[in-house]
């Protein structure tokens, strides 16, 4: 053996660049407070930004955040503070009880529908920002048990410093039950942390039962060492706990083999927080689905996790609870580098698209099937008319008649081949790596 | 087709296979010379052509390198891939052909060690399988 095998690498073509002229601006939208962070961010960079927000004021953003925000005046304090800049920010136009109706287009050439007061406005621009929030809800399996809503249970929804000592006082026992769903989000745990340790400090027991524990948060790591030796009891279960009253019944993971279960029971709990599952907003899952973005339980973030704040969508970015529902510090990130990834698309004006990486479609082969535009990732797939006449259908036999055909837009291509290898009629090649290359490459294995 | 030396035809996605490949030659590590790798530039391209057509000169495996899930530059690029490998597994195990013939590697970038593990493991089974 001496590593001499044969390899057929992607060929090296000279590029053919094509100009784009994208005009720098910017439409933000959403109810997620997360939108005061992009707008401010993009109107710094110069581009010019609509803000579209469905509340009368643009304070209201801030007043209707999530509860668990108020686990941390810093956080609170910044979104007020950036409230009051993108207010005082006379570029930004500020578009108030409006929500976005429908979108469309591609990088540089979107129209998204407005529905502002009862009238429909269409803006034109270039690129898009979302943040929407999430709903909370009860995990399904506690409504199974029969406990129906929030008021049952202290939700971390609706807990705020002030409630929970309040429910807490004199000095009680407190458990915090996490990661019931099964998603494990990291916002959870550190929300649970922060709030067990405040709980302590009044003399509380803290019990906190989860799945997963994460603390990849800045300065996490250094607060969990301090809660575990304050004596915060951390528990991971293996089956969801039962609640029985004040009682909690559950497996203990990590202390016991599978073969001899163990129940360990907490008697005589003062409060049980549940995590609520954060589920998508209508106005989110009908966002994602105009602009064909794939999603995995409503949200972009989980399908896309090296990018944050990116869509496979050229010109689109997310945050908030449509990237992913996330502690707020972590959400003020993504705001921001959602921003700068927004700005690489828009912000300079004119762009080189090298139209040689890209696929391509034969319209005299297309069948217009659908299956490439069913799959393309970038969403740069449109049944197009073409002039000359198609094999597979017959559209369109009136005089001066055209054909339809699948047509690749190659200024939001990335030339990753998926439609070509699924196309039924091998209609699509892709330019600089034609199929032919492959098969002579392979013949006489 | 040797008893000893199968012929293995590798189609190596250009984010995660084609480096993996590259990490194994830099390390040495031993790779049999009838391996035939091709460079794509996602494992969603490697489609049903090119796999039967490997098969049909004469391949006695092929090995789809990929992604990881939820690694795919292309978002789901991988997951078409291993959707395929599996549609045509079943469609080998009709016509009476070994469907271990075909298989679907995730693998790292930095991971040469596995790659040529995997290798070496398939070598081995069509070794067993002659």
């Amino acid at each position: 053996m001496s590593n001499q095998q044969a390899v057929l690498r992607i060929p090296e073509v000279a590029p053919e660049l094509k100009e784009v002229e994208v005009v720098p601006e910017a439409v933000v939208a959403g109810d997620h407070p997360t939108v005061l962070a992009m707008a401010d961010s993009l109107s710094t960079m110069g581009i010019s930004v609509t803000l579209i927000h469905p509340y009368k004021e643009i304070e209201e953003i801030v007043a209707h955040m999530r509860g668990l925000m108020e686990a941390d005046e810093e956080v609170s304090k910044k979104y007020a503070f950036l409230c009051e800049k993108v207010a005082a920010n006379k570029s930004i136009k500020v578009m108030s009880e409006a929500t976005v109706d429908d979108v469309s287009g591609w990088w540089g050439n979107f129209s998204v529908g407005i529905l502002q007061k009862g009238t429909s406005v269409t803006l034109k621009t270039s690129g898009i920002a979302v943040a929407y929030k999430g709903n909370p809800v009860l995990p399904e399996a506690f409504s199974a048990e029969g406990i129906k809503s929030f008021s049952d249970f202290l939700a971390q929804f609706d807990m705020r410093k002030g409630a929970l000592k309040e429910a807490t006082n004199p000095a009680k026992r407190v458990a915090f039950v996490l990661d019931v769903d099964g998603r494990d989000e990291k916002w959870a745990s550190v929300t649970a942390l922060r709030f067990g340790a405040y709980l302590k400090g009044f003399g509380s027991q803290v019990y906190i039962l989860c799945r997963d524990f994460k603390v990849s948060v800045d300065d996490m790591e250094r607060e969990y060492r301090l809660a575990r030796e304050a004596g915060i009891l951390i528990f991971k279960y293996r089956d969801y706990p039962r609640i029985e009253g004040k009682r909690i019944i559950f497996q203990d993971a990590s202390a016991v083999s599978e073969k001899a279960p163990l129940d360990v029971v907490l008697d005589d709990v003062d409060a049980i927080v549940i995590q609520e599952k954060v589920v998508p907003s209508k106005g989110q899952e009908e966002f994602l689905g105009w602009l064909k973005i794939p999603q995995e339980g409503g949200f972009v973030g989980p399908n896309n996790p090296q990018f944050i704040g990116r869509t496979p969508k050229k010109g689109v970015v997310v945050a908030g609870d449509t990237w992913y529902p996330e502690y707020p510090t972590d959400g003020y990130v993504t705001a921001l580098s959602a921003a700068a990834e927004l700005y690489k698309w828009i912000g300079r004006g004119t762009y080189q698209v090298d139209i040689q990486r890209v696929a391509e479609v034969d319209p005299s082969k297309c069948a217009t099937c659908l299956t490439c535009y069913r799959i393309c990732p970038h969403d740069s797939i449109r049944i197009e008319r073409y002039g000359e006449r198609n094999v597979y259908i017959t559209k369109g036999e009136k005089e001066g008649a055209t054909w339809e055909a699948a047509r690749v837009k190659v200024e939001t291509c990335n030339g990753c081949g998926l439609c070509a290898s699924e196309c039924p009629a091998k209609a699509i090649q892709l330019v600089y790596y034609p199929d032919l290359e492959v098969l002579e490459f392979l013949e006489k294995t | 087709m040797g008893r000893n030396n199968p012929k293995i035809v590798a189609f190596c996605c250009e984010e995660s296979g084609m480096p993996a490949y590259e990490h194994a030659l830099s390390l040495g590590l031993e790779l049999p010379d009838d391996l035939k790798v091709v460079a794509l530039p996602c494992g969603g391209k490697a489609e049903t052509g090119y796999i039967m057509k490997a098969l049909d000169e004469g391949a006695d495996a092929v090995m789809i390198f990929a992604c990881y899930e939820g690694n795919c530059k292309y978002v789901r690029g991988n997951i078409r891939a291993e959707k395929r490998v599996n549609y045509l597994k079943e469609r080998l195990e009709k016509i009476g052909l070994n469907p271990e013939r075909i298989a679907f590697c995730p693998v790292a970038p930095a991971s040469g060690v596995r790659f040529a593990e995997l290798v070496r493991q398939e070598v081995e089974m069509l070794r067993e399988d002659a």
